[in-house]
């Protein structure tokens, strides 16, 4: 019997392991898997079993496939949930065997699911056999994986208008620039027909800005300019709308004909809530607001919504 | 603190019921949340969580404790379970008896355990550990097992008691369990309910399950069965009413519907003048010996 916790330690290593074995046979039946070009290894599995008994109406081996089983379609149901346009792009028995060689590269490491597909864009970007759909299928794994993490991301405590140039800014926790190979967002808007993805992807890839963020409990997805990119980067970077703009300014990115376009970016952003305070440098309720300096900012008096409903 | 009565019933809180019910706020004594679905400090899940909570009790049940891993209860993850219970002000926070990590990977399953002495003791501590640095009542519960291992000497109903003896905590009573895991190992479910510490029962799982070549498989996507409600009476009967939940997690049916299955818990429990009857026995009985 077990000892001590090292016994124990080495019972639930080998249990662990089997798991973890790439799944075969019967056990591919429900979710109509290939036989992926890994099959498990026997010695592994018979290590497992040996650590096991059989039961009055069902062996050891089987026994352990049902946690093999329960493992794999867990996980896999998990991915599949939160890609579901990929699936499309990919079609689904190239998308699983995707997710299968994704999550045997690296187990989970979170105990929440939700964080399961953080890597899988790096994963993705890594994988030449996915051939001329490899840049597409990473530009909708990489949207697909934000939009989980905008989901369950901090709120953050909401700039106001009069304290845009004196407060430390960060972008807020539910917001996510990403640049993207592909002109993606009007084929995500229909992500069910395959037909949208087919056409996008026989044409010359085009670069798309995409701000994914949460505002009222939604998660959506607009496309934003290079120019109040690079001023929403260089905020984000300086962690101050001042440095930010003067930065900007000197190196001839911002010009005095910017400075109407420019209220109306700083007034979408606050409308939307992608300015937070920096983590740490939250006012507290009882410190008295800046004087009027501020209020002679580009931006207008906005205070934007947390998440909600 | 929330009160949960002893005569109450809840439902867990499930992400396709949550607008109906901020909406319509239907008769619900309390609301079980996994805790894991709301650690992170913000995002949707919380917001919804504080809006339900404006209205409702809740209890946290964990799925990633993992107090029967051989390498320990992973710190940050219980101090994010404390935050989460702090913040709600839960009555009490309840787990697995189950390990399903190892080595920094997550199996994210309730995998069941050698019943030995020595794992009793290594379970106990953590229990033990946890319920201390969570500063409230720490609830284990049985597991759904699939299989037996070569090296265990005790009973399921044997290792659970001794644990909750030794890490001085509670049971959470899944009785769906019991019934799914007698049918696998060939032991009878009401000798495990008739030999489980009752007086540490503080909450009770209903549940129903699907089969998978003829064998029962714990997937709570179904009413609850007969012999399952049969178990659940026995344990009413020996224990008395404890705040009872369905746990409902594929498939799930309207809300309505959800809430009828679960209020039928009501009909199994004994009379509440046969209970005060029942518990003034006791007194006296007590009362008696101590004289």
């Amino acid at each position: 019997m077990p000892r001590d916790p090292h016994d124990l330690l080495m019972i639930q290593r080998q249990f662990a392991a089997a798991l973890q074995q790439p799944l075969t046979g019967d056990s591919r039946e429900r979710a109509d898997l290939d036989a992926g070009h890994r099959q498990p290894d026997p010695a592994v599995l018979r290590r497992a079993e040996a650590l096991l008994a059989d039961l009055p109406f069902s062996s050891r081996a089987e026994g352990l496939e049902t946690y093999r089983g329960q493992y794999w379609y867990r996980l896999l149901d998990s991915m599949r949930e939160d890609l579901p346009a990929l699936r499309v792009v990919l079609g689904e028995r190239r998308a699983d065997a995707l997710f299968e060689a994704y999550l045997l590269a690296g187990p989970p490491s979170s105990a929440t699911l939700r964080h399961l597909p953080n890597q899988f864009p790096d994963f993705v970007a890594k994988r030449p056999e996915l051939g001329a759909i490899r840049g597409l299928a990473l530009d909708v794994a990489r949207l697909e994986v934000a939009e989980c993490q905008c989901f369950e991301a901090a709120d953050g405590q909401p700039i106001r208008s009069d304290e845009l140039f004196s407060a430390e800014v960060a972008l807020a926790p539910h917001v996510n620039l990403l640049q993207t190979e592909h002109s993606i967002l009007a084929a995500y808007r229909r992500w069910w027909q395959p037909g949208v993805w087919r056409r996008l992807a026989a044409q010359v890839a085009t670069p798309q800005n995409l701000v994914v963020f949460r505002t009222n409990g939604r998660i959506t997805v607009e496309t934003i300019a290079p120019r109040p990119l690079a001023v929403l980067r260089a905020v984000a970077d300086n962690r101050s709308v001042a440095t930010a703009l003067g930065q900007l300014t000197t190196a001839g990115r911002l010009r005095d004909k910017d400075a109407g376009p420019l209220q109306g970016w700083f007034h979408h952003w606050q409308a939307r809530g992608w300015l937070v305070h920096a983590q740490g440098s939250e006012r507290g309720d009882d410190v008295e607001s800046p004087g009027d300096s501020c209020r002679s900012s580009s931006a207008a008096a906005l205070r934007p919504s947390a998440g909600g409903g | 603190m929330s009160p949960i009565a002893q005569r109450s019933v809840g439902v867990g809180l499930r992400a396709v019921h949550i607008a109906e019910i901020l909406r319509t706020l239907p008769a619900v004594d309390w609301f079980e949340i996994i805790s894991e679905n709301y650690l992170v400090a913000g995002g949707v899940a919380r917001a919804n969580l504080a809006a339900i909570r404006q209205h409702y009790s809740l209890v946290m049940h964990g799925v990633g404790l993992y107090v029967g891993s051989a390498q320990g209860v992973d710190p940050g993850h219980l101090a994010a379970v404390k935050g989460l219970a702090n913040e709600l002000d839960v009555p009490w926070v309840s787990d697995h008896l189950c390990w399903g990590s190892v080595d920094g990977h997550f199996s994210h399953d309730l995998l069941p355990l050698p019943y030995t002495p020595a794992v009793v003791r290594h379970v106990a501590e953590a229990a033990r550990r946890v319920q201390g640095e969570l500063g409230r009542p720490f609830l284990l519960e049985n597991l759904s097992s699939y299989v037996g291992y070569a090296e265990s000497t005790l009973t399921e109903w044997q290792f659970l008691s001794e644990v909750v003896e030794a890490a001085d905590c509670g049971i959470l009573l899944d009785v769906n369990n019991v019934y799914v895991s007698a049918l696998h190992h060939g032991f009878d479910p009401a000798e495990y309910i008739a030999s489980l510490p009752h007086d540490r029962v503080r909450q009770i799982h209903i549940a129903g399950h699907a089969r998978h070549r003829q064998l029962p498989v714990d997937t709570h996507d179904h009413p609850v069965a007969e012999p399952v409600w049969d178990l659940y009476a026995q344990a009413m009967a020996l224990g008395g009413p404890k705040p009872t939940l369905l746990e409902w997690d594929a498939r799930i049916p309207p809300l309505g519907e959800l809430l009828a299955e679960a209020a039928k818990a009501r009909q199994y429990w004994p009379p509440e003048r046969t209970a005060e009857l029942a518990h003034a026995e006791v007194a006296h009985a007590e009362v008696a010996h101590a004289a």
